[in-house]
C-alpha cells in the first residue's frame, strides 16, 4: 500500500523579498527537479510499518510572487514551515503564518520549524486560539492539526523531521 | 494513428496523481509530471482574469500533453501530436474514474492502491487507439483466468492466426473499436500478442508525418534515407493509397524483401498507414451484369460481388469471403468500370 501526501515547504513571510530559508543539506538527500516555476519538486519515500508513504515535497523558494504561489497550498495534505533559524521570531509573526496559511489550506498539518518555537509552543496554541475564538471560527480550544519542531544552530533541519511529519500525516488517514 | 505513451489522472487541487499507466517505457515519474502540471495550471490561472479557462494543450516538437478537466481530477495524455479520438476518450475515462471513485478523491492522503483496478478500464477505453486493426492477434496463455465475457469469448473463438482483427471485427460483426477494445486487455495481461504481417496486397498511404520526410532539409527525410539511401524516399513517394505493395514493386523494381522492410520501418515511425478499401458498385442493372462476361462462374462472382460491395465491408473480409486475393478481385471489379467507387479508409 502507497499511500501519497503534497507536503508544500515554504517559509516565514514577513516582506515581499525574496528569502531562501531553504537548502539542500535541509532536506533528506536526493534528486532534486527543478521547474523554474519558483517551486522546485523533490520526492521522499518513507517505510512507515508496513506502508508505504510519498511525500511529494513542493519547494517553494521564498516569497517571490506569493500572489501566483498562494494556489499551491490549495489542496495540500502538510505543510512545512520554516522560520528563521538565526533568530527567534516573535509570536504574533509566527501567527499571522499561521493564519495566512489557513487561508488557502484549512485542513493540513502545519509543522512549524524554528528557533525555540517549541518551547513556546503553548502560548502560541493559546493566542492563535483566542484569536479564533473572537473571529467566530471555533468555539473553544481544538485540534488545530499544528506541530512544532526545534531547531539549534548546529543541527539545522535534519532527515528526522520528515520522517516525524510522515507519521504525523499517516495517522490522520483511514488507511 | 496517435502514439500513446503515458496517461496521468491528477486530483486537481492536490496535484497528486491518483492514477497513472505507460503505454511505453518513458521514464517519467507520475508524482513529478503531476505536480509540474498543476502548478503550471495554477500560474495560467493567475496569469489571466479568465478563471475558467483551463491549459488543455502543452506542446513540443517531438511530443503533446493533451489535458482535459474533470471534477475534482484532470487529465493529462502524452502522445505524438494532439488527437481528438484521444481526447474524447480521455474525458470518458475521466468521467468513468470520478464515478467509480468520487468518494475515495475526498481522502486525507491519497492511497494509490485503491485505484489499481482501473488499469483494465484505461487500457480497453484506450484499445482503439493502442492496438493496429491490420495486426494479426494470437493466444500465448490460455488459463483459466482469461476473462471471457462478452464480446471477448467471441473474439477468441475467431482468432486463428490468419485473420486481422478487422476481419475479426467483420466475421463476429462487432465494430472494430469494440474489438480493438477487447484485445487490448487481453494483450495487456499477456493471453494474446500482436503481430505485424505484410503482404503484397496490402495498401498504405503517407501520414503527415511524412509530408516532413519529402523535404531534402528534414531529419526525416534524413533518417530514412540513412536508412535505405533514396530508395527508402522512392517508397514512401510511391504509397499512394491507392495501388497494392504488388503494383508499387513492379513500377520500383526492388526486391521484395526490401520492400517489406522499407514499409515495416515507415509503419513502426508512423510515416504511413494501412489504407482499407471499400468498394460499392452502384447504378448498374442485372442485364448490364450478364453482358459484362459470357463466363457463367465470372457472372455469378459479379452478382456475389454486386451483393456484398454496399461500402460496409472491406475489401480484406471481401476476399476472405471469398476465398480470393484482393488483386484478384479489385482486377475483376474494373469490370464494372465506373459503376465502381472506392472508399479509402486509413487506419
Amino acid at each position: 500500500m502507497t499511500i501519497k501526501f503534497k507536503v508544500i515547504v515554504t517559509g516565514s513571510s514577513n516582506s515581499d523579498e525574496e528569502v531562501f530559508l531553504i537548502e539542500e543539506k535541509d532536506i533528506l538527500k536526493g534528486e532534486k527537479y527543478q521547474t523554474n516555476l519558483g517551486l522546485d519538486f523533490k520526492l521522499q519515500y518513507k517505510v512507515i510499518g508496513e506502508k508505504s508513504v510519498n511525500l511529494i515535497l513542493w519547494l517553494t523558494k521564498g516569497d517571490k510572487h506569493k500572489q501566483i504561489k498562494q494556489n499551491f497550498f490549495k489542496g495540500a495534505d502538510g505543510i512545512v514551515v520554516l522560520f528563521d533559524t538565526s533568530t527567534e521570531d516573535k509570536i504574533d509573526q509566527i501567527i499571522n503564518r499561521i493564519q495566512e496559511l489557513r487561508e488557502n489550506s484549512p485542513t493540513s498539518t502545519i509543522l512549524l520549524i524554528g528557533r525555540n518555537i517549541r518551547n513556546r509552543m503553548n502560548q502560541i496554541v493559546e493566542e492563535y486560539t483566542r484569536r479564533l475564538i473572537k473571529e467566530g471560527k471555533v468555539q473553544k480550544r481544538t485540534d488545530l492539526n499544528i506541530d512544532f519542531y526545534d531547531v539549534l544552530d548546529e543541527e539545522g533541519v535534519g532527515p528526522a523531521i520528515l520522517d516525524f511529519f510522515a507519521r504525523k500525516l499517516l495517522s490522520r488517514t483511514n488507511y | 494513428m496517435v502514439k500513446l505513451q503515458g496517461l496521468y489522472i491528477i486530483l486537481k487541487l492536490r496535484g497528486i496523481p491518483a492514477f497513472s499507466m505507460e503505454f511505453v517505457h518513458a521514464n517519467l515519474h507520475p508524482d513529478l509530471v503531476s505536480g509540474f502540471l498543476t502548478a503550471i495550471s495554477h500560474f495560467a490561472k493567475e496569469l489571466r482574469s479568465d478563471k475558467q479557462k483551463d491549459i488543455n494543450l502543452i506542446k513540443r516538437e517531438d511530443f503533446v500533453i493533451m489535458i482535459e478537466d474533470g471534477g475534482k481530477i484532470f487529465g493529462a495524455l502524452i502522445a505524438d501530436f494532439d488527437d481528438r479520438d484521444a481526447r474524447a476518450i480521455l474525458k470518458r475515462v475521466l468521467n468513468l474514474f470520478e464515478e467509480e471513485f468520487d468518494k475515495d478523491l475526498d481522502e486525507f492522503g491519497i492511497n494509490t492502491l485503491i485505484f489499481e483496478n482501473f488499469k483494465d478500464i484505461a487500457v480497453k477505453e484506450f484499445g482503439s487507439l493502442l492496438v493496429n486493426p491490420f495486426y494479426f492477434p494470437k493466444i500465448i496463455n490460455s488459463d483459466e483466468n482469461i476473462p471471457m465475457d462478452p464480446p471477448i469469448d467471441q473474439i477468441l473463438c475467431l482468432i486463428d492466426g490468419e485473420k486481422n482483427l478487422s476481419e475479426i471485427a467483420y466475421e463476429a460483426s462487432i465494430p472494430v473499436e469494440e474489438v480493438c477494445q477487447a484485445i487490448s486487455l487481453l494483450e495487456s495481461k499477456n493471453y494474446v500478442e500482436m503481430k505485424v504481417k505484410i503482404v503484397l496486397e496490402d495498401i498504405f498511404s503517407p501520414t503527415e508525418k511524412a509530408t516532413e520526410a519529402f523535404s531534402r532539409e528534414t531529419r526525416y527525410h534524413s533518417k530514412i534515407v540513412d536508412q535505405f539511401g533514396d530508395t527508402g524516399i522512392d517508397v514512401l513517394y510511391a504509397l499512394d493509397g491507392k495501388r497494392d505493395l504488388g503494383e508499387i514493386n513492379d513500377e520500383l523494381q526492388i526486391a521484395v524483401n526490401d520492400l517489406l522492410k522499407i514499409i515495416v520501418y515507415l509503419l513502426e515511425e508512423e510515416f504511413i498507414t494501412w489504407v482499407e478499401l471499400y468498394p460499392i458498385i452502384r447504378g448498374i442493372s442485372p442485364e448490364q451484369i450478364m453482358a459484362l462476361t459470357s463466363d457463367s462462374v465470372e457472372q455469378a462472382l459479379a452478382f456475389t460481388l454486386l451483393n456484398m460491395c454496399d461500402g460496409t465491408y472491406p475489401l480484406s473480409s471481401i476476399s476472405r469471403k471469398l476465398e480470393l486475393p484482393r488483386g484478384e478481385i479489385r482486377q475483376f471489379l474494373k469490370k464494372f468500370q465506373n459503376n465502381v467507387r472506392w472508399i479509402e479508409k486509413k487506419i
